[in-house]
């Protein structure tokens, strides 16, 4: 307890401290919260480098590293031998006197930070309860793993082009090499660099890159997948925000890269099939005349063409080879290059055509074992084809010559340029066929969507992964959203904003805008949130046409260049007009959540000032109250009433109540009106004519996030009315406000956010009146415990009908 | 099963053991994949009287638990069977344990209710009628991360539309929270 109450007490200070540290302008009276205050004092200010509208400055600059690999594949020892040529170019303004590279393997050493810095996340054991604690297998093959070898890069020389020894530093998963002399601005070096490790294995690690093994394979020793991500040393991005964006790999921040042009020859087993990064320069030499037709045929074909056909692969993995073949691939101005090798490999390939883009033609193609079965060779490059069109008519023509989907099954799913690794299988059944569930054929197309998504996010559009993981998987899980419900509408997405309720509403989360190491819940965060908030963008707050300007204007201004976090928000503004602030602030740098309740509504009419309607209504209104219960209890008992009683006694009040009119109300009236000016009477008459309706909407923002106000009116007439009210509605009191509604007609009800697209995660107070909303329990109960989906009907439907009635009835 | 000497820096005390989950781990890795998540809402329905448990998962991610679970192919889109099994799993990995206003304590008798799907989720119901005042809640949510360490789930209170968030990340399995 004790424990308890100092950590709060720390967190108290260092709430109070941050306030006055890192913010500029303060309210330090009243409390009052500018939820629209503009972003200008948390955005970096803008420079040459990057302007104010979010487009990359007059003398925006950024490096080329260009990479010469000639890389040989071991498979029996699984292991990778590489010699890489790299031309870096100093683009910046800036003087550099040491090159940094990333050495990404070294993740994987036993004294790395990342493995250092990796927690036991099972329980302890509880000597009380004689509770054990528990490890998996799995866990205890990790363990053995480490303990067995270390992993990580052997470096064997770094040379400059004369083969001069450069002195170079290793830091972790970083290595600083000394340049002999000074870069100077505009200058260009070259440096070589002799490398070798050993592959990771990816059942053990669940790495982005690695082998994968087949014990049980025709093949004596079995057979291998090898998928190569990260297998090189790269250089650092240098960049105009940050300098070297040199900080230690831990895992989940990703890349930070330069683009460049790479030439890189591959050796392997004679047997393998390689899909690369690029595109293949010497199919004369790794391909046969037959396969090189097939491909020439895939061009133009209406379905994907085997070039590798199932009976193929199953040929080539019954069996190894002993001699090696070396394929050569190039490909130019990409921030990445991974491959991919195995003798188990099917090949398929259909031609993408794009008319008048500069690449008109894309390869699709997809690679995968025979445990891909069907759910490989049906699907795979038919989403990988329906994925290039999607998101290039909502971003740019797709610029390189391939795109490829390969399954490797340790992964989820991981994207490098052209090129996509992805996991999902079909199962061998007893009876030798393969199945597949319709949840792993809706993961298999989701994923490759989302994967090859990223050829553009951020593959081509590079922003920095390290840094802000969202940037990348936000905008391209909302973009795969977009794809998928143009493949299926039937098949579910997670942007609906009803999905991200549970989260926002949390006390526990940060802000989108967290560094990718911090963040603590990765989907949620950096994936499904603002997935969500860019699509609310556009279907609630911009529309789709002024949204659709601003992210295409977006995706080109920043087609193979480095945005940043500002530059996503400037951009959007710019391009569309409207000032999204409010929503960057409350989506993306704050924890607020949406939570608008109407609490009040107020019905009134207009008084006419003419005593002779207004004083009848007053009386009708009077009426309208319910009668004393009292006095309506006298009278049920029989009870009669003096005046009742003596009804001869009358005088002139019997028939003149308190709302009858004289001439000196009408006189007074009169002079009113003669008091008017013309535009006054004009209004009043008006207003009197048409005798309105007025309402009085009284709402509260409890969850803090501002959102736009969308109301469904149902009049008495059964008449409906939608009413959009932008979120700006809240600038001045972000807390609680009032609006004012004029209807022809009486309004009986008023729902907020009827379809729920603002991701209000109070439902119960958008209702005036209010409504009893059924838990989700109590109305999977009403429905009797059961959802239609939630019929087993692949099972039902091989029911037999029931013919004999006469029995059914017995059996009731 | 085997005696624990040093794990992780610190000794464990002697008989205490680490007891050898039978599962092999093959999480479907998820890098640039959404990252494997869940969210159970634990609500004071003043409706009812009830407190109400929904956890919701990813069916995905449900699908190849359930399989390494109880070792043979589950389709839970496809089979109530594998979703009544998914249940039975993620009610038994938990539990809450509260303390009355009055003192006393007791691990709260859930009733299991149903599952169902909803999109790309699904969700698995329990139940119990609650009279007493409620002081503290301790939660034990187990589901998943003890197949996939990177497994996160959160867990929702609500009650009288105050939301307390419990996240287990990490080492955390055990969490209270006051009411």
């Amino acid at each position: 307890m004790k424990k308890r109450a100092i950590f709060l007490g720390l967190t108290i200070l260092m709430l109070g401290s941050n306030s006055v540290f890192s913010q500029g302008i303060q309210q330090t009276k009243g409390n009052y919260v500018d939820k629209f205050r503009q972003l200008d004092e948390v955005l970096p200010t803008p420079n040459v480098y990057r302007n104010a509208a979010g487009a990359p400055g007059h003398e925006y600059w950024q490096q080329e590293v260009d990479y010469e690999i000639v890389v040989s594949l071991d498979e029996e020892n699984q292991h990778i031998n590489g010699t890489t040529t790299i031309n870096y170019k100093n683009n910046s303004p800036d003087t550099l006197n040491y090159l940094w590279l990333q050495l990404d393997q070294n993740r994987f050493q036993r004294e790395s930070m990342a493995e250092l810095t990796s927690t036991y996340n099972g329980s302890s054991p509880d000597a009380e309860d004689n509770d054990p604690a528990r490890i998996s297998l799995g866990q205890l093959r990790r363990l053995q793993y480490m303990s067995d070898a270390d992993h990580g890069y052997q470096i064997n020389a770094v040379t400059d082009n004369r083969e001069n020894q450069l002195m170079y530093t290793v830091v972790g998963s970083l290595m600083r090499v000394d340049l002999v002399g000074p870069l100077p601005a505009g200058g260009d070096t070259e440096l070589v660099v002799d490398f070798e490790f050993d592959i990771i294995n990816g059942d053990v690690l669940s790495p982005r890159g690695g082998y994968e093994y087949f014990p049980n394979d025709e093949n004596e020793g079995g057979n291998y997948i090898f998928a190569l991500s990260q297998w090189f040393p790269r250089l650092v991005a240098y960049t105009d925000y940050e300098g070297w964006t040199n900080k230690e790999f831990l895992g989940s921040g990703e890349f930070t890269l330069e683009f460049g042009d790479y030439d890189v020859e591959i050796t392997v087993p004679e047997d393998h099939i390689v899909a690369s990064t690029g595109e293949l320069q010497n199919p004369n030499n790794v391909l046969t005349t037959q396969q090189r037709d097939r491909l020439e045929e895939a061009k133009n074909a209406a379905r994907p063409v085997y070039i590798v056909t199932p009976e193929e692969a199953l040929e080539n993995e019954a069996a190894g080879a002993i001699t090696t073949k070396t394929w050569h691939f190039t490909a130019e101005n990409v921030r990445d290059f991974a491959w991919s090798s195995s003798r188990k490999f099917i090949w398929d390939a259909k031609g993408h055509h794009q008319p008048n883009a500069e690449q008109e033609l894309i390869m699709a193609m997809s690679f995968y074992p025979k445990e891909g079965g069907t759910l490989w060779s049906d699907y795979s490059t038919e989403v990988v084809i329906h994925t290039l069109d999607v998101y290039s008519r909502f971003s740019f023509d797709f610029p390189y010559p391939t795109a490829q989907s390969v399954n490797v099954g340790f992964l989820g799913g991981m994207e490098y340029p052209m090129i996509t690794f992805n996991g999902p299988r079909t199962e061998l059944q007893d009876d030798g066929t393969r199945t597949y569930s319709l949840s792993e054929k809706r993961f298999l197309i989701a994923v490759i969507i989302h994967e090859i998504g990223h050829f553009y996010f951020p593959m081509i559009v590079n922003s920095d992964e390290r840094q802000w993981t969202w940037m990348d998987e936000g905008l391209n899980s909302y973009l795969d959203s977009v794809a998928g419900r143009e493949w299926d509408a039937e098949m579910p997405w997670g942007v609906e904003p009803r999905f991200i309720t549970d989260y926002m509403r949390s006390s526990n989360q940060v802000p989108v805008m967290t560094q990718s190491d911090s963040v603590l819940r990765l989907g949620p965060n950096a994936y499904s949130k603002p997935a969500t908030a860019i699509n609310i963008l556009r279907e609630t707050i911009m529309g789709r046409e002024l949204f659709d300007f601003a992210f295409k204007e977006y995706s080109r201004l920043w087609e193979f260049k480095r945005p940043t976090p500002a530059d996503f928000f400037r951009t959007m503004e710019e391009a569309s007009g409207i000032d999204l602030d409010w929503f960057w602030r409350g989506w993306f740098y704050t924890t607020d959540h949406v939570d608008i309740s109407l609490n009040r509504v107020y019905e009134m009419r207009i008084d006419t000032e003419n005593p002779d309607i207004d004083y009848s209504r007053q009386r009708d209104y009077e009426k309208s109250h319910p009668p004393s219960v009292y006095i309506e209890r006298n009278r049920q008992e029989g009870l009669l009433t003096w005046v009742e009683r003596n009804t001869e006694v009358r005088d002139f009040y019997d028939d003149n109540d308190q709302f009858t009119v004289t001439n000196k109300e009408r006189n007074r009236y009169n002079s009113f009106l003669e008091g008017l000016d013309d535009w006054e009477r004009t209004a009043l008459d008006r207003a009197v004519e048409e005798d309105l309706n007025y309402y009085i909407l009284e709402f509260s923002n409890n969850g803090g996030l501002v959102m736009p106000i969308i109301l469904d009116i149902e009049y008495a007439s059964g008449a409906r009315d939608e009413v959009r009210i932008p979120a700006e509605i809240w600038r001045r009191s972000p807390r609680s406000i009032k609006k004012l509604l004029v209807a022809e007609e009486n309004i009986v009800s008023i729902i907020v956010d009827p379809l729920q697209e603002t991701a209000d995660t109070n439902i119960e107070n958008n209702y005036y009146p209010r409504r009893i909303i059924d838990s989700r329990i109590e109305s999977f109960k009403r429905q009797g415990g059961s959802s239609l989906l939630s019929r087993d009907i692949m099972n039902d439907i091989t029911t037999e009908i029931t013919t004999d009635v006469g029995d059914e009835e017995e059996d009731d | 099963m085997f005696t624990t000497k040093i794990l992780g820096g610190f000794k464990v005390q002697g008989g205490l053991v680490l007891s050898v989950l039978i599962f092999s781990l093959v999480a479907p890795g998820s890098f640039a994949h959404q990252q494997k998540s869940a969210v159970t809402r634990i609500l004071f329905n003043a409706n009812s009287g009830n407190i109400e448990i929904m956890h919701r998962f990813l069916v995905h991610d449900a699908e190849h638990a359930a399989a390494q679970i109880f070792g043979e192919r589950q389709t839970l889109l496809e089979s109530s069977e594998s979703r009544q099994l998914f249940s039975s799993y993620v009610i038994n990995r938990f539990a809450i344990d509260v303390e009355y206003a009055n003192g006393a304590s007791e691990e709260l008798d859930l009733t299991y209710v149903g599952e169902e799907l909803d999109g790309q989720f699904v969700w698995v119901y329990q139940e119990i009628e609650n009279q007493t005042e409620i002081k503290a809640m301790t939660v034990i949510s187990m589901a998943l991360r003890d197949i996939w360490p990177g497994q996160s789930n959160l867990v929702n209170i609500e009650k009288a539309g105050e939301v307390l968030s419990l996240l287990f990340v990490g080492a955390a399995e055990v969490l209270t929270v006051k009411l």
